[in-house]
């Protein structure tokens, strides 16, 4: 019997029609996925199904909600959890200040059943097996603020699964920010608890993790079911165009030349940023090249980004062009032509609220003196170029939006990277760093900005390091990869070599050199 | 045109008719009355702007400025000199003063950040105080300004009549804060009024951008200090008195519900914002004198209900403030 059955539902935002007709069901134990580009409606179906108040607030929606066979109306948040329906939101309600544990069990604590005091200790014991069954590494009295944002959702995941009379527990792109080892995690978490009888969906733009965990695959496109599908009904590549509707090239691979003129030269560097570290680091990257920087989450590979990009301090030394920048000091290091695209993309590379054109020019006019007219011995910033600029900028990346003055949080995940990017090479750098860049963001978008990476990197000469969690992604961008193993590069690799090599230099190397 | 500036061309068409209006109802005295407050408390709220655009908060601790300001004053008139060359000296003197003290006090604020409002209040509070001890003991000579008995220390209220009381008029003084206005105004379109605004709007950007937040805080804290001394001095020019002592202390309440009336918050503040704040605080003060006086007959209640005004608007500002989620 189906724990789900949704019957032609239709939801409307105003007079935009998010949901046309849409049905779907969950079998019993099943692994759901529900895949789409950014605003196909899988999150608008979600909200349906949890009582979300923003659907009652919009005017409802039409359709029927089978639970079980019986017909519910499911008005608000509390009625899906008396219903056994539970949802862990992209975005995370996890308070910072607090632990681990009381995050866990916040509204929801074990009490004594005479005193009615919290009981520290079973709900101590219940998340420590918790935190043990999605072999994590972080305990049950850690603040929260501590974690990483990976460790975060693994709390948010566990406080869903702590509930007991859970049926249906949906997923709202819990791997969006989820690197891809832990995303490995996840795919364990969810297999356990389909095994348990609790059904799941979720919902994501990833599709090797949709082949690997689904059983059965969901795919909406503006609003349509377009297809259900059984896992080995289809490929990789079929999902992939239903999801866009258009033909979507792979990534081919790319090799770049490369010459020996050496761009960045790094010594001995070290640094500390909470957890993550890495000591005594040398790297070499010539002239023209895409190198990747990969490796496991934790060990030290997005701290090399913080570190390029002046965000964090460190010790040892970092040439650009034979010449040495000043650690730790952004001004410095942007003065020299390094120019970092951060993997925070919302906390630091964006100003949310600023419209485009500023997001883009800010930093260029600060450091290179452009967008800007002299009066006198005064330097007054030049709206007008900016503009003129910003829009020769949303052509050439093919930002959607609807003009330059937009706020950059109104634009999806996809484009406001674009932004980040021109940002970046609005100060002419020699070298361009970015990290995870594709994360987070559709296919679509995805292919359109490897390819603006490699058309800069191929015409206009520009060095790029490219640090990611995907190393499939890597190799089919890079020439080389160096492959960051406990605080050091265990190995560099050329991209066309075979995977185990990949592999064993995740697992191995490191501090020893 | 944008709808920002049609909504700010709609509120100064609005407070321009209140103007208008008290001018026609009133008549000349209230109205030369309302002038003279603008030209005095204008640059004391056009101080708050750069501390709120460099990402402090309202500068409770505009205070300090104030006491630089006032012993700028003092100095001068101690020195001997009177008129224009008496309020020159007295503003080059306090510029100095308030520049080196901004810088310490910005680089405390720097410490603290996220309470700086708090700590500003009390910072406030304590260098008032301390400056109380200093009017005492800080050896100045000129007959204007000591005891007449016993011949030392300052008096609490200075006359200014014999220096640089009133030189500067009802409309010198608003010509006075125009012309700050418009400076203060270009600065912020600088390229380095823009590296300022953009750290205090979100210090982790900046830092991306190669702008050093902890650097432009500095700067907005010291020149939001150097116009607070400014302002004290315009200030006590058109007052005609210098007071010392304990008056200070709540000079930054008034300043900051000033600026909060004009429609700023403590993320966002504007020279217009300024301007529109400053015409609206003083024109409910120098109405509610007479208001209150013909509906009731005790005069204290005038002053009880300025209180009101003052801190009720602050009180509403940050709760509002709280209310309201900026990215």
């Amino acid at each position: 019997m189906n724990v789900i059955e949704i019957k032609n539902i239709t939801k409307k935002y105003g007079e935009n029609v998010v949901l046309d007709n849409v049905s779907f069901s969950l079998n019993k134990c099943e692994i759901h996925a529900l895949l789409g580009e950014n605003g196909a409606g899988k999150s608008t179906l979600m909200n349906i199904l949890s009582g979300m108040p923003v659907i009652e607030k919009t005017g409802g929606f039409l359709g029927e909600i089978f639970i079980e066979g019986e017909k519910v109306v499911i008005n608000n948040p509390k009625d899906a959890v008396k219903y056994g329906i539970s949802i862990a939101k992209q975005e995370l309600s996890i308070i910072d200040d607090i632990t681990v544990l009381e995050n866990m069990f916040l509204n929801d604590e074990i009490v004594h059943k005479n005193s009615k005091t919290l009981d520290i200790n079973s709900m101590r014991d219940k998340t420590t097996n918790i935190i043990k069954s999605m072999k994590c590494e972080f305990k049950a009295d850690d603040i929260c603020k501590n974690l990483s944002v990976g460790e975060k959702h693994f709390v948010e995941i566990g406080r869903e699964i702590k509930k007991d009379n859970i049926k249906v527990i949906i997923f709202d792109e819990p791997t969006a920010s989820l690197t891809n080892d832990e995303s490995k995690i996840f795919g364990d978490i969810i297999r356990d608890l389909s095994k348990k009888g609790i059904s799941i969906i979720f919902i994501t733009h990833r599709l090797d993790e949709v082949m690997e965990y689904a059983d059965r695959i969901t795919v909406l496109r503006y609003g349509k079911n377009v297809g259900t599908f059984n896992k080995n009904e289809v490929t990789e590549n079929e999902l992939a165009k239903l999801m866009v509707g258009q033909e979507v090239n792979p990534i081919e691979n790319y090799k770049n030349k490369t010459s020996n003129n050496i761009a960045l030269s790094i010594k001995n560097l070290s640094a500390e940023n909470g957890n993550e570290f890495i000591k005594n680091l040398c790297l070499d990257v010539y002239k023209g090249e895409i190198i990747g920087i990969g490796g496991m989450t934790g060990q030290g590979r997005n701290i090399i980004g913080d570190v390029l990009g002046g965000i964090i301090n460190s010790t040892g030394d970092i040439f650009v062009n034979g010449v040495k920048v000043k650690n730790g000091d952004s001004e410095n290091i942007l003065k020299n032509g390094i120019a970092y695209v951060s993997s925070d993309r919302k906390g630091t590379g964006l100003y949310l609220a600023g419209s485009i054109y500023e997001n883009i020019c800010l930093s260029a006019m600060y450091i290179n003196g452009k967008f800007i007219k002299k009066i006198g011995f005064i330097k007054f910033n030049d709206r007008k170029s900016m503009r003129e600029y910003s829009k020769k900028c949303v052509d050439k990346f093919n930002i959607k939006c609807e003009n330059i003055n937009q706020p950059v949080g109104e634009l999806s995940g996809g484009n406001q990277q674009k932004v980040c990017i021109a940002k970046a090479l609005a100060l002419n750098p020699k070298i361009l760093v970015v990290s995870d860049v594709t994360r987070g963001v559709d296919i679509g978008a995805k292919n359109n900005i490897i390819d603006s990476l490699k058309y800069i990197c191929d015409k206009e000469g520009l060095t790029i390091i490219m640090i990611s969690s995907d190393l499939k992604e890597l190799r089919s961008v890079c020439g080389r990869i160096a492959i960051i193993n406990n605080g050091n590069i265990s190995e560099i690799i050329n991209s066309d070599e075979p995977s185990e090599r990949f592999g064993i230099a995740m697992s191995y190397g490191g501090e020893k050199n | 045109m944008t709808i920002k500036n049609k909504k700010n061309m709609l509120v100064s068409l609005y407070v321009l008719f209140f103007i208008i209006c008290i001018f026609i109802i009133f008549g000349k005295n209230t109205f030369f009355d309302f002038l003279n407050r603008v030209g005095m408390n204008g640059i004391l709220v056009l101080a708050m702007v750069p501390s709120v655009c460099c990402g402090a908060g309202l500068n409770f601790g505009i205070s300090m400025g104030i006491l630089c300001g006032l012993l700028g004053g003092v100095i001068s008139i101690e020195l001997g000199f009177s008129g224009v060359s008496g309020f020159i000296f007295a503003v080059a003197l306090s510029v100095v003063f308030s520049t080196l003290t901004g810088i310490g006090y910005g680089k405390i604020l720097n410490g603290i950040k996220g309470d700086e409002m708090t700590v500003g209040t009390y910072a406030g509070f304590s260098a008032v105080s301390l400056m109380s001890i200093a009017w005492v003991l800080l050896p100045f000579k000129s007959p204007d300004m000591v005891w007449t008995i016993g011949g030392k220390g300052l008096r609490t209220t200075i006359s200014l009549e014999n220096s640089f009381g009133g030189i500067l008029g009802i409309f010198g003084s608003i010509v006075f804060f125009v012309i700050m206005c418009v400076l203060v105004y270009l600065f912020l379109h600088t390229k380095t009024g823009i590296a300022m605004k953009t750290a205090g709007i979100k210090p982790k950007f900046a830092l991306n951008c190669g702008i050093k937040p902890d650097k432009y805080r500095v700067l907005g804290i010291t020149l939001s200090n150097i116009l607070g001394a400014l302002g004290i001095l315009v200030y006590s020019s058109g007052y005609g008195f210098i007071q010392l002592y304990q008056s200070p202390l709540m000079m930054p309440f008034s300043a900051v519900a000033g600026i909060l009336l004009g429609g700023a918050t403590i993320k966002k503040a504007s020279v217009f914002n300024a301007v529109i704040g400053v015409c609206i605080f003083q024109l409910l003060i120098t109405l509610s004198t007479p208001v209150i006086n013909s509906i009731l007959t005790d005069s204290s209640l005038s002053d009880a209900v300025r209180m009101t005004i003052s801190y009720g608007v602050i009180l509403y500002a940050l709760v509002r403030q709280g209310g309201r989620r900026l990215k």
